[in-house]
């Protein structure tokens, strides 16, 4: 009996896996030949509304110089923007920075400095936003560098008026410092380029992700604020937005520079706190979802759930394992052998290779080939995420009815200098270099534009 | 089992496994890619980037003199072959192949007028005044005042014009054509993105749009399924609105709307599927579908219009004005005759004026 309970459940977890893998390779065939949506991020003219830039920081003084100047150099009407950093009982110069920083620009850079109440990042958007009376607020963390045109691309998708949030894409710079920054780079790659690009083009559910995004006022004030009791404050707006009506909306060519943990102690701290703040959002909003009442269509509805549970299919993973082992030295024989070999390989080969394919897509259409070579050793940094998030997970759930104050971790900055907004965030690259005409042949037999072809298929390119 | 048959097992296995290691552990140890991505801040919204690179490029790499007052062959700084016209369209003709082609960078400090039919293999830049005659082909085009392209001219990668520039009929503008004045388009002209303060289609002059007024007073019925939220008004189902009928407010229909002829929206309209505009319709704010959209004959519309299928803008309908510009937005456009729209068009899979 405890061998045929154990089955049944080993079963379940399999399933559950099953339908995770499926959803890998309908997103990564999706963005390999399916139809791409980016219906927004062409539009280059408008009458662009008022806006205001968040800047949450805490102790960002190695970073927030940057990721300012880098805002500053935004070709959106300065007459229509504000940019607000908000110091949160920071310790070190950040608030000296961003005080000479308003002093330059008093009309621009008009920061808030916090001395009170809940700390964290989700709790000073409360506060502060709220104040502001701008359309559209658009939210960049300290270590973030957009790009001058960024802030268009990003306010675009706010002239479908159904849209309550956008999502622009997360792109590492420090990539070059080891093997976690490396892996992350990958992973977020395929997080990016495939998954939420694959949602967008499904109709399905792309996540806002509380950075190089942006919500609108109203659809915000709509869904009650920010709430302070999460620790992932954008999953939760993400689907009160989606409960009540309003469409999320990622754009993929809205890129813009973050600096990663280079540390393998702080990336365990990061994805605990993910894995945190997601699992509260699973609980919360997992019902809402699927009730018949709710606005999603069917397909956004299993898409939500999917989104929602990411963060507890690690545990169940885990405890595949560890049921499939028990079951094994129980000398359980299965009645169906041959079937089921057949089944554990074809998981084993398709099934856990799917993660892998859709960050091998990624780089793919990245145009950046050769990183896929450090493939292989995703795999460790799948289990050090594995046994992180599963232990966030179960601790969670042994300390679900004791009431707990949510508790901010910082992540660490590792940047040294702002050596990276002088170069590559302002654009520079794309309009330094001019290379005429080489091959005379190309232009005789006919040529294309440099946006739709090869690598660059999504953006512009060097001539 | 001896030994050695052990050991070359436990060799071949860990082999093996670390088989798809190795290329790993070399891009670990020697990286090859290991920079961040370069796309960051290359976005393509600014249809002018080539031609500002461009004249970059030229200002540093030109050493023949600006404008010497004859043309002149030679070569630029980085060896890539040159010849400045100075006004002197006869000068081409040196640098001409027997096949057409005219296989160096092409400057004029004056301005020119060509007699057509050449295949420009690198850029033309004209510091003055250009025309273009029929069937010519370039590469990129940059013109530092007004321009005009002959019939069935082919622009293969970039044209930016500092001026008003006229396109000829059935000509072809394959990747992005600029202009800081106006751009007026001939009959049969296929592009795929514009940008001007002024883009017009056909030969005509019609009225500028003004500004629409606000609209006040709602005389619209919505149908039963119609939800007041916050921000708009949700209608599930088709929705059809009469003419002349009147609504303040921003729509969203998850189906198909049709506007009646002379009917205003005061905010914006969203369809799930089609929108159509009727003639005369106006719609101060933007205008969204997932389908098609169509812009009836002299419709106006105040902001973007975005369309995941195809858009038709109607025979002297405009989207934007001189005091608000404004964005088309769609997999492909079709310009009537007449038709205007104050900033850009994107039309990724193509564009085509037609009569």
């Amino acid at each position: 009996m405890t061998v045929q309970v154990l089955v049944v459940l080993l079963l379940v977890v399999v399933g559950v896996l099953a339908v995770y893998t499926v959803r890998h390779y309908l997103f990564t065939f999706n963005r390999l030949f399916g139809r791409q949506r980016q219906p927004y991020v062409d539009i280059a003219v408008a009458n662009w509304p008022s806006v205001t830039v968040f800047v949450p920081c805490h102790n960002e003084e190695q970073v927030v110089a940057g990721s300012l100047e880098a805002l500053l150099a935004a070709d959106y009407p300065h007459d229509r923007l504000t940019i607000t950093p908000i110091d949160d009982r920071s310790t070190d110069t950040t608030g000296d920075i961003l005080r000479s920083y308003a002093a330059r620009h008093p009309s621009l850079v008009r920061p808030v400095f916090r001395t009170q109440g809940q700390p964290g990042k989700a709790a000073a958007l409360a506060e502060v936003s709220p104040r502001d009376k701008n359309e559209i607020h658009l939210f960049f963390d300290a270590d973030y560098v957009p790009g001058p045109k960024l802030l268009k691309q990003l306010v675009a998708p706010f002239f479908d008026p159904e849209v309550g949030a956008v999502m622009g894409r997360v792109v590492p710079h420090n990539v070059n410092r080891g093997l976690l920054t490396r892996l992350l780079d990958l992973e977020r790659a395929g997080g990016y380029q495939v998954d939420q690009q694959a949602r967008m083009n499904l109709g399905l559910i792309p996540q806002y992700g509380g950075t190089v995004g942006g919500v609108r006022r109203e659809a915000l004030v709509s869904v009650g604020g920010w709430r302070t009791d999460t620790l992932a404050e954008d999953t939760d707006v993400t689907f009160r937005l989606l409960l009540q009506g309003w469409d999320v909306v990622y754009q993929n060519r809205s890129e813009c520079y973050e600096e990663v943990p280079e540390a393998w102690e702080t990336r365990i701290r990061q994805i605990r706190r993910w894995a945190h703040g997601h699992n509260q959002s699973l609980r919360r909003y997992l019902w809402p979802v699927i009730r018949r009442s709710s606005p999603l269509g069917l397909l956004q509805a299993v898409d939500g759930v999917l989104l929602l549970g990411v963060f507890a299919v690690a545990p169940l993973l885990l405890a595949g394992w560890i049921l499939a082992m028990t079951i094994y030295y129980l000398g359980y024989p299965p009645s169906w052998t041959v079937l089921a070999l057949l089944a554990v390989s074809g998981f084993s080969t398709l099934g856990n290779f799917a993660a892998f394919f859709e960050i091998a897509a990624a780089t793919r259409l990245d145009g950046s080939r050769r990183r896929i070579r450090l493939l292989p050793f995703m795999f460790f940094g799948f289990l050090v995420s594995l046994m992180a998030v599963s232990q966030e997970t179960l601790k969670q759930l042994v300390t679900f009815r004791r009431r707990r104050r949510v508790v901010w971790h910082k992540t660490e900055r590792y940047r040294e200098s702002n050596g990276l907004t002088n170069g590559l965030a302002n654009g520079e690259r794309a309009v330094n270099g001019y290379a005429v005409a080489r091959d005379a042949k190309a232009i005789a037999g006919g040529g294309s534009d440099p946006d739709t072809s090869g690598s660059h298929e999504e953006r512009g390119g060097l001539s | 089992m001896s030994a050695l048959f052990l050991l070359a097992l436990l060799v071949g296995t860990i082999g093996w496994i670390a088989l798809p290691l190795l290329p790993a552990v070399r891009e670990l140890l020697r990286p090859t890619d290991a920079g961040p991505l370069t796309q960051v801040g290359q976005d393509s919204g600014d249809l002018a980037i080539f031609a500002e690179g461009f004249r970059r490029y030229l200002s540093s790499e030109m050493s023949l003199p600006a404008d010497s007052g004859q043309a002149t062959y030679g070569q630029l700084r980085d060896g890539t072959p040159h010849l400045e016209l100075a006004g002197d369209a006869m000068a081409l003709r040196q640098a001409t192949a027997a096949d057409g082609t005219v296989g160096c960078v092409v400057t004029s400090a004056r301005a020119i007028e060509l007699p057509g039919g050449e295949t420009f293999l690198y850029e033309v830049c004209v510091r003055d005044r250009f025309t273009g005659g029929a069937d010519a082909a370039y590469r990129a085009l940059l013109t530092e005042r007004d321009a005009q392209l002959g019939p069935r001219s082919r622009v293969l990668r970039w044209l930016h014009v500092e001026g008003d520039v006229v396109v000829g009929e059935g000509s072809d503008l394959m990747g992005r054509a600029s202009s800081s004045g106006t751009m007026r388009l001939g009959e049969g002209v296929r592009f795929t993105r514009l940008r001007a303060a002024r883009i017009l289609a056909g030969s005509g002059e019609p009225d500028e749009p003004q500004v629409p007024p606000p609209v006040i007073q709602n005389t619209v019925k919505l149908p039963r399924t119609a939800r007041q939220l916050r921000a708009f008004v949700r209608v599930d189902g088709d929705l059809v609105i009469a003419a002349g009928a009147t609504f303040p407010g921003t729509l969203v229909v998850r189906g198909h709307v049709r506007i009646g002829d002379g009917a205003r929206i005061g905010g914006s309209i969203k369809a799930h599927g089609d929108c159509v505009l009727g003639a005369s319709a106006v719609v101060n704010g933007s205008v969204v579908a997932r389908g098609d959209v169509h812009l009836g004959a002299s419709s106006r519309v105040g902001a973007p219009v975005i369309a995941e299928g195809r858009a038709t803008v109607g025979e002297g309908a405009a989207i934007g004005n001189a005091m608000g510009p404004a964005s088309l937005v769609a997999d492909a456009a079709v310009l009537h005759r007449g038709a205007q729209i104050f900033g850009c068009v994107s039309a990724r899979l193509g564009g085509e004026t037609v009569t």
